[in-house]
């Protein structure tokens, strides 16, 4: 009994000075989302490593708030499975009690993310990879952002390169997935609107070994050329082959996922000469030439697939707080607006003592980051550096930047 | 006078689009579902069982075809003839084997207990199952190209657009002819053919007339196999090799069997052909014969921009009204083949 009594009392001891020694030091933590298992589990931990790169930043450089530490923690939301998403983020939002979000990162998985977790929570999140034009019309109280740009700008600009060739009359084939979709919703709603016709638009469904019953019904529609919004690895090239292959369309366009290579490799060279395409472009600008010694410092690769947009969405966060000043999520989407965009003074990525000051001051900032500016509108997007690529000779070459 | 006018409206163009997208896509589809339901009717008819293996023996063959291409790339360039069709005999020699001894390992044991046929049929979903495992497992999903150079494609001009015919197409149909042609004149001529429709007809009075069951039995796989195999090898030269290449002609190949009449050889291939071109019938925009029609036709009479019966997602889905129609109507098929 006494040995008990005693007990009792070491625990509740220690238990006291763990809790004393954390309320003087309370880390302010922030959560981050992606599928670590999942159909990309390959291209998540360099995104990973980019956001957890701005996060020891800002512990190296004096910490947050009061001198606080920064702490990330995180979650697999599985790209593909809405449910272990829906899960992932509620256990970010209600257990592990995190200030805001970095993810998740494919588009399904982060409109469900938003709609039942972070929306009723009221925590903001920062997609760095969802590119989905169905994100930018989510009803999200204005706590969903992205530092990608979305698709949506890729129809759009396709739809001007397009109409500013002559063409008037497409047929458009899917990929039936959210990329598709989406792309080729904005594609359509776009080259309408300019005055085009699209006289056919299906989707497919990838990975098929012979397509011909879907090209024959395109062909019929009388369009004069074929847009491929596809992966060139998968559906993509197929399509390509055999439409060509059976003489029902001589002229090509694609969207991103089709600009590789192994395009032109696989069909042989010349035959596919003025296909056009666009691509996401790396954004140019103060911050990416920053952000790059300071990837390969760290050993990261400052080009990995939206590690830099990660890194961006960390930082923001990070200064959202600072800015804030203080550890809440009420108010944290306003304060990230006011520290991304204009006016005020420049913050480059790695410059986080230069904010703090700065924000003590009382003044303006705005960051300029490793994959963009982050101009936020309305929806929480950010405006895309869209490149328009060509077939020439061995591939795609870049022809200017819109 | 009308008639010049109307002759100078002829749509051409339209009529040879229709050639390429119906004619022409219904008799090589139609040759793979013949090749395949002929050996599929003929295990039925002679072994009383529906073999949903073979779909993936049809697979099967085409990876051994596959991998004997790897093996010898060059040898096709010295006939003049793609690689992967001039191995072809050998991958039907090796997939005859294959299917010989899945029937002495799964199914020869389990028709001496004198099992009912129900029996085997769910025995050779589980060798299907298998099969499919197996390829995965030594293949990956990844699809890959039978032809080691180009393939060549024909194209005969005719008007403004031209008729267009592959390689491998022309090959298909080549062999298909030729094939029947042949088992045409085995089971006709040769006495191990008129055995094997004497047990199709009557197994037990075949037996008691001195027929020897058993070489029967090997026969019926051999041919089953090996004409499964030249499809399947066939149809990855056409298209592109998968795991899942002939999994899903399983169903339009059970609908032209049972369509033909199950048991029947010469009602698998007219059931196949039938299938092929019902299916591209199907999924044609009719709109394109009419639109020539254009100005012919009163003002109030919209063209629509698609009139295909059904859209081409759901192709899958005319066998499956054939073979539900057939056994409504016609349980006995086209040719009077068994109920099974």
């Amino acid at each position: 009994m006494k040995r008990f009594t005693r007990t009792i009392f070491a625990t509740a001891m220690v238990g006291t000075a763990v809790l004393a020694a954390s309320a003087a030091n309370a880390d302010v933590k922030i959560g981050f989302l992606g599928g670590f298992t999942g159909p990309i589990e390959s291209l998540v931990p360099p995104i990973f490593e980019g956001a957890k790169l701005a996060v020891s930043q800002v512990n190296e450089q004096g910490g947050i708030l009061d001198g606080q530490k920064l702490e990330i923690v995180s979650g697999d939301s599985t790209c593909a499975d809405a449910t272990a998403a829906s899960n992932a983020a509620d256990r970010m939002v209600n257990s592990e009690k995190v200030t805001a979000l970095v993810g998740p990162l494919c588009s399904g998985e982060t409109i469900a993310a938003a709609n039942n977790a972070a929306i009723p929570g009221g925590v903001v999140i920062v997609s760095p990879a969802a590119t989905s034009p169905a994100i930018t019309a989510l009803d999200d109280k204005d706590l969903v952002f992205r530092t990608t740009s979305s698709d949506a700008y890729s129809g759009e600009t396709l739809a001007k390169i397009l109409k500013e060739k002559g063409t008037d009359n497409i047929a458009i084939t899917y990929v039936n997935n959210d990329y598709g979709k989406g792309f080729a919703d904005a594609l359509e709603e776009s080259f309408k609107e300019l005055g085009g016709t699209v006289a056919a638009k299906e989707a497919h469904e990838d990975g098929k070994a012979d397509y011909r019953a879907e090209i024959g019904s395109l062909a019929s529609s009388g369009a004069e050329m074929l847009v491929v919004l596809a992966y060139v690895d998968g559906s993509g090239l197929t399509i390509v082959r055999q439409a060509l292959e059976g003489g029902d369309f001589s002229k090509f366009a694609g969207g991103d996922g089709m600009v590789g290579d192994s395009l032109v490799a696989n069909i042989g060279e010349g035959k596919l000469d003025g296909m056009i395409a666009t691509r996401i472009g790396n954004a140019t600008g103060p911050g990416t030439e920053v952000f790059s010694p300071l990837a390969k410092a760290a050993g990261l690769d400052p080009n990995a697939n939206f590690g830099a947009q990660a890194y961006d969405a960390g930082f923001l966060i990070a200064l959202a707080i600072e800015k804030l000043g203080k550890d809440t999520r009420e108010g944290l989407n306003a304060a990230l607006r006011e520290v991304s965009s204009e006016p005020g003074e420049v913050i480059l990525p790695g410059e986080w003592e230069k904010a703090k000051k700065l924000i003590a001051e009382g003044k303006d900032i705005n960051y300029e980051g490793a994959a963009g500016s982050h101009e936020f509108d309305e929806a929480g997007d950010v405006p895309g550096n869209v490149i328009e690529m060509v077939v020439e000779g061995k591939g795609f070459k870049e022809v200017a930047a819109n | 006078m009308e008639d010049v006018g109307l002759l100078a409206a002829m749509p051409i163009n339209e009529i040879v689009f229709f050639i390429n997208k119906v004619v022409i896509a219904g008799l090589i589809i139609g040759s793979v579902y013949a090749l395949a339901a002929v050996g599929m009717t003929l295990v039925s008819g002679i072994l009383r069982f529906a073999n949903f293996a073979h779909g993936d023996i049809m697979t099967l063959g085409a990876f051994v075809a596959f991998v004997l291409t790897m093996l010898m790339p060059g040898l096709g360039a010295m006939v003049g003839l793609p690689t992967a069709f001039v191995v072809m005999p050998l991958a039907m020699v090796v997939t005859a084997a294959v299917t010989i001894f899945l029937d002495k390992r799964f199914y020869a044991p389990l028709r001496t207990v004198g099992y009912k046929p129900i029996t085997l049929v769910i025995a050779s979903f589980g060798v299907m199952l298998m099969l499919q495992g197996v390829i995965r497992l030594f293949f990956g999903t990844a699809p890959r190209q039978m032809y080691v150079t180009a393939k060549d494609i024909y194209r005969v001009p005719f008007g403004g657009r031209d008729i267009i015919v592959t390689e491998p197409q022309l090959l298909l149909i080549v062999f298909t002819i030729v094939s029947v042609v042949a088992l045409h004149l085995f089971l006709t001529r040769s006495r191990t053919g008129k055995a094997m429709r004497a047990m199709s007809d009557n197994a037990d009075l075949a037996r008691i007339s001195g027929i020897s069951t058993g070489h029967v039995v090997r026969t019926t796989w051999i041919i089953a196999g090996s004409l499964a195999a030249a499809a399947g090898t066939l149809l990855a030269m056409d298209v592109s090799l998968k795991p899942d290449l002939s999994f899903n002609l399983l169903l339009p190949i059970v609908a032209a069997m049972i369509v033909g009449g199950v048991g029947q050889p010469y009602g698998a291939i007219s059931g196949g052909l039938l299938v092929g071109f019902t299916e591209t019938l199907s999924v044609f925009n009719w709109a394109i014969l009419l639109r020539p029609l254009k100005p012919h036709l009163p003002e109030w009479l919209e063209i629509p921009a698609n009139l295909a019966f059904v859209p081409t997602e759901y192709k899958l889905v005319v066998p499956f009204f054939i073979l539900v129609a057939v056994l409504i109507w016609r349980p006995h098929g086209i040719f009077k083949g068994r109920v099974l």
